[in-house]
C-alpha cells in the first residue's frame, strides 16, 4: 500500500544523531521485542505475532511520531485482538479477571526454544521449480502497479528501468497480491541515481533493490 | 544545530498529537473497527501498554518471562558488531577469505556458523577508494541481525530510510563523511531477505596488528557504511 511506511526518496526529515548505544533502552523496550521474537520463534495458535503489514497500517500521522519499538506495542496489540488471545479490556486492565482462550494445551517457547530458533539457518531460499526469466545484466523495467496490500516493491523503483546485478535463486513472495503468485525468482536491481531522481542524481552512483520476477517486466528493443 | 532539531522534533510531535485526535475522533469504518479500537489508546502510554500486553500473556501462560529474557541477553551479550568486525579484520588480512566473502559470503557465514535469524542470505560489499556502500531499508529496518545484533535506532529513524536512497552524499556528509564526487555510491535497499554487510576501507598505519587488534578498529556503523575509518 502506499503509505508512509515506504519513505524512499521523500525529503524534509531531520536526520537523528547516529547513536552508538545498545537500542533497547528501556524496560519496556526489552519485553516488547523479547516478546516479539518469543512469539515468533513458536506462534500461539491463532496469533503468529505483530506482522509488518499491521505496522503499515498505522495511520500515517500516527506513524510519524512513533518509535521503532512504540510501533511494535502497536502491531502486537493489533495481533492478539485479532487472534482473540486477550480483548481491548483486558489490556486496559491488565490485572483484573481475565478469560482463558482455548487453545489447548499450548506450552510458550522456553529460552532454549528461542534462542536454537534465532541460531538457525534461516535462509529464504527455497528449491527452484522453474527457469529464472532474467539473467545477471539483463535490462528490466518495474512494474507500475499500486496494490492495496503489503507489497515490496518500493514506489521509487516503480516505472523505472534498471539492471539485474544478481539472481538469488527462488524465495518465498511477500506481497499481498497476487495470491497465487507462489515462489518467484529474486533479483537484486540496479538502478542509475538518474534513472530514479532525474537531475538530483549524481551520474556516479546507483541503487540496488531486491524485486522478485512478479515484479519486473523485460525491456526488450 | 541540535537545538534547531530538538524543536523541529517537538513541533512534529505536537502537530502529530493534534493529528491523531482528529482520527481517534472521527470514527472509522467498520472494516478497521479493530484498528480504531486501538486509535482510541493511541495517546496512552506505549510502555504501559506493552508492559500490559506482557502482563496479560503471561498471566494466561502464553509466553515465558525467562523466554523474552533470553532473547535480549542474546543480542545485548552474544551476538552483536563484534562478530562482523571479525569477518572484516579477516578480509583485510586474508586475501582468498575476501574474495569467497565477496562472491558467496553466505556460504562462508554457513561454514564459520555465523548464520541466523534475519541474516543468513548474506551478500558482502566492499568500499575502496572509488566505491561507497551504504545500507539502508526503506521499507522497515532490514539488517544482518547475525553479524551485527539489532539495528541501531538512527539505522530505523525516518530521516535515514527516506533521504538514503535519494542523496546518500547528503546523508553521509551529515554524518561525517564527505565524499569527492568521482567516488561511485552504491546504495543498497533490503527490501527482501537478502542482507548487506559492507567491508569498510582498512585504515592506513595498521599494517603490524593481529587480527583482534583489527577487528577492535571496526565500527558497527562502518559496517552499515555510515563512517568510514580513520
Amino acid at each position: 500500500m502506499n503509505t508512509i511506511h515506504d519513505l524512499g526518496g521523500m525529503d524534509g526529515f531531520t536526520l537523528p544523531e547516529r547513536d552508538q548505544d545498545f537500542p533497547l533502552h528501556e524496560e519496556w523496550e526489552r519485553q516488547i521485542w523479547g516478546l516479539a521474537l518469543a512469539v515468533w520463534s513458536k506462534p500461539i495458535p491463532g496469533y503468529p505475532g505483530g506482522l509488518r503489514a499491521d505496522i503499515e497500517r498505522i495511520p500515517p500521522e500516527i506513524y510519524l511520531n512513533m518509535s521503532y519499538y512504540e510501533k511494535w506495542v502497536w502491531a502486537e496489540e493489533v495481533a492478539v485482538i485479532r487472534g482473540g488471545l486477550a480483548t481491548r479490556a483486558e489490556l486496559d486492565d491488565p490485572d483484573g479477571s481475565l478469560s482463558r482462550p482455548d487453545i489447548g494445551g499450548f506450552t510458550p517457547a522456553t529460552p532454549a526454544d528461542v534462542v536454537a530458533f534465532m541460531e538457525a539457518d534461516d535462509s529464504y531460499e527455497r528449491p527452484a521449480t522453474t527457469e529464472p526469466r532474467f539473467q545477471p545484466g539483463d535490462e528490466v523495467v518495474v512494474m507500475n502497479n499500486h496494490p492495496a496490500g503489503h507489497t515490496r516493491c518500493p514506489q521509487y523503483t516503480r516505472g523505472h528501468r534498471g539492471i539485474i546485478q544478481a539472481h538469488h535463486g527462488v524465495h518465498g513472495f511477500q506481497d499481498d497480491e497476487p495470491r497465487d503468485a507462489g515462489e518467484q525468482h529474486l533479483y537484486t536491481v540496479t538502478f542509475t541515481a538518474g534513472e530514479l531522481w532525474g537531475d538530483r542524481g549524481n551520474p556516479n552512483d546507483r541503487v540496488n533493490a531486491e524485486l522478485w520476477e512478479y515484479h519486473l517486466e523485460s525491456v526488450t528493443g | 544545530m541540535s537545538d534547531e532539531k530538538v524543536s523541529r522534533r517537538d513541533f512534529i510531535s505536537k502537530s502529530t498529537m493534534a493529528a491523531s485526535t482528529v482520527v481517534a475522533g472521527s470514527g472509522a469504518g467498520p472494516a478497521h473497527a479493530q484498528e480504531a479500537e486501538v486509535h482510541e489508546h493511541e495517546q496512552s502510554d506505549y510502555a504501559l501498554r506493552a508492559k500490559a500486553l506482557v502482563s496479560v500473556l503471561t498471566r494466561k501462560n502464553l509466553i515465558n518471562p525467562a523466554t523474552m529474557d533470553a532473547v535480549v541477553d542474546y543480542y545485548e551479550n552474544k551476538v552483536g558488531p563484534h562478530v562482523g568486525a571479525m569477518v572484516v579484520a579477516k578480509s583485510w588480512t586474508d586475501p582468498d577469505y575476501r574474495q569467497r566473502l565477496l562472491e558467496d559470503a553466505r556460504a562462508v557465514m554457513r561454514e564459520e556458523g555465523n548464520v541466523g535469524v534475519q541474516g543468513t542470505d548474506l551478500v558482502i560489499v566492499e568500499n575502496s577508494e572509488k566505491v561507497h556502500n551504504l545500507v539502508v531499508c526503506t521499507l522497515c529496518s532490514f539488517y544482518p541481525w547475525p553479524l551485527l545484533g539489532l539495528p541501531p535506532t538512527w539505522y530505523k529513524d525516518t530521516a535515514y530510510r527516506a533521504q538514503s536512497v535519494i542523496d546518500p552524499r547528503g546523508v553521509l556528509k551529515e554524518f561525517g563523511t564527505e565524499l569527492d564526487d568521482d567516488v561511485e555510491v552504491r546504495v543498497w535497499d533490503s527490501t527482501a531477505e537478502v542482507r548487506y554487510l559492507v567491508i569498510p576501507e582498512r585504515p592506513s598505519g595498521t599494517d603490524s596488528l593481529s587480527v583482534d587488534e583489527l577487528a577492535a578498529l571496526v565500527t558497527r556503523d562502518s559496517m552499515i557504511g555510515a563512517e568510514k575509518l580513520a
